[in-house]
């Protein structure tokens, strides 16, 4: 894989973890109890992700991509369900972007981003209270 | 969370269409179903004039070709490698239910996810017989809750096998390895906390 192959796909990755970050925010702010505690620490993973791929793009002499100042959200959330809902909405999405990452890096990024699905799919089955055979592959699930 | 600028926060409605005057940068958390599709858009806004969402510039990863396209043959070998493994820790499951019926419900998911690993994987693939470190000799010397610690510990050891695995494959099975070894370290999860 080239160096700007490698960057395109991390920037890729980047920006999906800066939409699953706005997303915790925004969920957050509609829990109580352990789901929110939860989903706080969600939010600190995926920020701590999100400053990983900042600095492996940083190495790479990249221009990490910026969050946007604003996510459209699917349907509003106000709601402790709807917050659920776009937990799993984001955890689901973004292990398949991870999925697809793994395909397209090799060696050490390939281990880094598997291990990005993997953190994924144990947030996405803790918020639908269950696990799924596919994790980040669309085209097997259901 | 805040925005990093400050202009105030615009949403799109369901079907990505623009709430507000301002144009702005925005970025589309709904990917109207393609893979990947935590979008960003930049300027032109949140959707094409149509109304639906703007497709991604990532191309979306329809049903991939099967093999490694550098050494095929080395992929088949890894796909049916694994899908035996797959199919001993299956049995492992099988045992389990046999020693502890009372756990059928808890694992009989988890199990069934296994077969279609294995499916995946090798369709040839037939399942082995009871895995000799595995089988209910071994299972009926624990107890409930040590048995579902060791097919944790199981599955743990096998989702990183298959992180080892997804190096040496080619880039759509090591997609599927990967999903397979998440999936394995999600039941070693679920299976502790069952304990």
């Amino acid at each position: 894989m080239t160096a700007g192959h490698d960057v395109e796909v991390l920037q890729r990755v980047l920006a999906a973890e800066h939409a699953v970050v706005y997303a915790y925010g925004v969920a957050g702010a509609h829990l109580t109890g352990p789901p929110r505690a939860r989903a706080t620490r969600g939010w600190a993973s995926h920020r701590a992700a999100r400053d990983g791929l900042t600095a492996l793009l940083v190495d790479r002499n990249a221009t990490p991509v910026a969050p946007a100042p604003a996510y459209a959200l699917p349907t509003p959330v106000t709601s402790p369900a709807a917050a659920l809902d776009l937990l799993l909405l984001v955890e689901v999405r973004l292990a398949a972007t991870y999925a697809d990452a793994v395909a397209d890096l090799d060696g050490d990024l390939r281990t880094t981003t598997a291990r990005g699905l993997t953190t994924a799919a144990l947030a996405g089955a803790h918020w639908r209270g269950g696990s799924v055979a596919f994790p980040g592959l669309p085209e097997r699930a259901g | 969370m805040p925005a990093t600028s400050d202009e105030p926060r615009k949403f799109c409605d369901h079907r990505g269409v623009p709430v507000g005057e301002e144009p702005s940068r925005r970025a589309v958390l709904l990917g109207g179903g393609s893979v990947g599709a935590l979008l960003v858009v930049s300027a032109a806004g949140c959707t094409s004039a149509g109304g639906t969402p703007s497709p991604s510039p990532t191309p979306t990863r329809a049903t991939p070709p099967p093999g490694n396209p550098d050494n095929p043959d080395s992929d088949l070998a890894l796909r049916r490698r694994v899908a035996w493994e797959v199919l001993a820790l299956r049995a492992a499951y099988t045992a389990v239910i046999e020693a502890f019926p009372s756990l059928r419900r808890t694992v009989s998911g988890l199990a069934a996810e296994h077969d279609a690993h294995a499916a995946a994987l090798d369709p040839a693939t037939t399942p082995p017989a009871t895995s000799p470190s595995t089988g209910p000799a071994t299972t009926a010397s624990l107890s409930r809750s040590g048995a579902l610690r060791r097919l944790a510990a199981l599955e743990r050891a096998a989702a990183t096998r298959r992180t080892a695995d997804m190096l040496v494959a080619g880039p759509d099975l090591a997609r599927l390895l990967a999903s397979i070894s998440a999936c394995e370290t999600t039941h070693a999860a679920l299976l502790q906390s069952a304990t």
